[in-house]
């Protein structure tokens, strides 16, 4: 094992893996951008590369300057978290080239994985079923055959993509070309890979993901979990085991998520993603070569610390458990709390949080950064944190969620937990009708009672006239609202 | 009895406030301050006020029952609402201009896209808020603005 390990991240995962050295007696070192230097996993830290700048290339993504400094501190391992350099080749190889190593998967492994067509062929190579469409790399005129072959509606993704980036969905034939040509400028800025490839588009399916852990001996699997309440690609909600399942279903998937691993000789840890129709036919999605957000979940109905696994792998320590001893036990579901208003088109909210009370309880779990007077960042992701509860059946964890984000205390930002609420208590979550589309079809449904929005406006114009309004406390969003109106917001989430 | 003209999203409703009380739409809303803070009392219920924000002279984050609110609040006779119709183009928020797509004395249609602006990783189109000319740019590309900092002057004809 290890005795300085250095996590390349900042927020709630840092907070996170740090937990785990800590407890363990392992040395952390972490980095910090001048915004996050008072934040909770940077005052836990033993050690702060300080960053030069707050932009991510200044900052989380500059490993030019940090590796270096993270050599010289004697860090013999690296953890990158989710997001910012975790699935950067690149990345990976410097780690390699200073003699430092990467708490992940292999470079090859994020070379045949991270690619979208190659991952594609590893998965029909393992024999993972794979939604019709493009395997090797085609001419725009090619890649329109076999759209008009396969059927309309279909995806246009770029290879390069991932993690709903580079995605665009073509109902009509006659939009194609156009669209497909689109598709290849936008992967050429977005990705500097210009490929492109087609797949049928599932009207309704579920998303459904495979924990994997790869080892010396094999792969491991830590089950599944169901992660179809999203929005536009991104996952809000999360859960396992996947409720809308057979036993014998996820077993199958399970296989399907090893046998890609095995395949591919994975190391470390990373999650099989696959679609299911309504019929309950899987189809491989892609492999995420990372830790994910998601991870407590599976945590908590294994009972197992999946970073402790990840630093045992990649400092090659014998694991003491087989695939026999995961065993799963009840029921958990995770809420993700960003810092953006759900009732005004998911627009950021970043500034400075008034009040904050986490809420607590048996078989609940909080992973996050978030204190009073914390600020939330413009210059990254809007997450605040994840809310995970646990119960024996889904109706217990489901019930305890519902409560619990009915008690967080957090002003100063919008944020997505009233909406979190609402769609755990919908009739279509606790009945399971849902599919990947359903908020998106359901804009409407998921409003504030209009009585709250009233008391809201009495409220404004009752502190207006009586000037007792409390002093801003909020001084990095000052005036948000005014300019709003003058503006149309689109959004992209990255 | 004051008349106050609220705006929550874009849409206006007008608010009637009397010292403890207000009226929207013959609904009675009754406030009742004490040492926790406010409350408010509607068709005999009582709601908390977790915490109002004041985002500037004329703005207020409202937080209550774990929903959060902007209101903007003008008075409904003075107060002329001077947003409208400028073409100063401002940084709705803090954030990093990642694309400038018109060039000076270029003309511009109403919601025609005029930069790209990445806050918290995600791109927001800033469009034009009424037709006219660019009159000038105020960024660059790559560069971190603050909130309200002015990006594009419009000039409308």
């Amino acid at each position: 094992m290890y005795n300085s390990v250095l996590v390349a991240n900042r927020g709630e995962i840092a907070l996170r893996i740090m937990l785990t050295l800590k407890s363990l007696g392992i040395e952390s070192v972490i980095l910090s951008s001048p915004v996050d230097r008072r934040t909770l996993p940077v005052k836990l830290a033993d050690k702060v590369i300080e960053l030069p700048g707050n932009l991510p290339n200044e900052s989380y993504l500059n490993y030019n300057h940090f590796l270096p400094i993270a050599k010289e501190l004697g860090v013999e391992a690296i953890h990158p978290g989710y997001g910012f350099l975790s699935e950067n080749i690149e990345f990976r190889k410097a780690v390699d080239k200073v003699g430092i190593d990467f708490i992940g998967p292999t470079s090859e492994n994020m070379q045949v994985l991270g690619e979208k067509v190659s991952a594609r062929e590893a998965a029909k190579k393992a024999g993972v079923p794979l939604l019709p469409g493009s395997l090797e790399p085609r001419e725009v005129d090619e890649l329109f055959e076999i759209a008009k072959n396969i059927g309309f509606p279909v995806l246009i993704k770029a290879s390069a993509g991932g993690g709903g980036r580079g995605i665009r969905l073509v109902n009509r034939e006659e939009d194609f070309m156009d669209m497909a040509t689109l598709a290849m400028q936008e992967a050429k800025s977005a990705f500097g890979n210009p490929e492109i490839f087609v797949e049928k588009y599932l009207v309704s399916a579920k998303h459904i993901e495979v924990q994997l852990l790869g080892t010396e001996k094999g792969v491991l699997h830590f089950g599944e979990r169901d992660c179809s309440m999203q929005r536009k690609n991104q996952k809000l909600i999360e859960e396992a085991p996947a409720p809308s399942i057979s036993r014998e279903k996820a077993k199958e998937i399970h296989e399907s998520a090893v046998s890609l691993g095995e395949t591919v000789r994975y190391q470390n840890a990373g999650t099989a993603e696959f679609l299911l129709d309504k019929d309950g036919n899987h189809y491989f999605m892609e492999v995420n070569t990372r830790i994910q957000v998601e991870h407590p979940v599976t945590e908590f109905i294994t009972s197992e610390d999946l970073i402790y696994r990840q630093l045992q792998v990649a400092s090659g320590e014998e694991l003491e458990i087989e695939q026999k001893d995961i065993k799963f036990k009840g029921h958990a579901i995770e809420a993700r709390i960003y810092a953006e208003d759900p009732y005004n088109g998911f627009r950021p909210s970043p500034g400075k949080i008034s009040k904050i009370i986490h809420p607590r309880g048996v078989g609940l779990r909080v992973d996050s950064h978030a204190e009073p007077n914390s600020d939330i960042p413009n210059f990254y992701d809007s997450m605040i944190g994840k809310l995970i509860s646990y119960g024996r059946s889904r109706e217990m964890a489901r019930t305890k969620l519902s409560i619990a984000l009915a008690s967080y205390k957090l002003t100063g930002i919008h944020t997505t937990v009233p909406y979190l609420k609402q769609i755990i208590d919908s009739e279509e979550f606790r009945t399971l009708k849902y599919d990947t589309k359903f908020l998106e079809n359901h804009m409407e449904k998921f409003k504030p009672d209009r009585s709250l929005e009233l008391i809201a406006r009495a409220v404004a114009a009752y502190k207006q006239a009586t000037q007792t309004a409390m002093p801003s406390t909020n001084g990095k969003t000052v005036d948000e609202n005014m300019f709003w109106k003058k503006s149309y917001w689109g959004y992209m989430r990255w | 009895m004051k008349k106050i003209k609220t705006e929550i999203n874009g849409i206006e409703v007008e608010v009637d406030v009397e010292k403890d009380d207000a009226r929207i739409e013959n609904q009675n809303f009754k406030f009742e301050e004490d040492e926790e803070g406010l409350w408010i009392v509607l068709d005999n219920e009582r709601y908390f006020v977790e915490d109002v924000i004041k985002l500037s002279e004329k703005d207020f984050r409202v937080h209550i029952q774990g929903y959060s609110f902007d209101v903007k609040v003008m008075d409904a006779l003075s107060d002329v609402d001077e947003m409208e119709m400028t073409g100063d183009v401002t940084a709705p928020m803090a954030g990093v201009v990642t694309k400038i797509l018109v060039k000076p004395s270029q003309k511009v249609k109403k919601g025609d896209h005029l930069l790209l602006l990445s806050a918290m990783k995600m791109e927001n189109e800033i469009v034009a808020p009424v037709e006219g000319k660019v009159e000038s740019i105020h960024c660059k590309e790559n560069s971190q603005v603050n909130a309200n900092e002015l990006l594009i002057k419009i000039s409308v004809d």
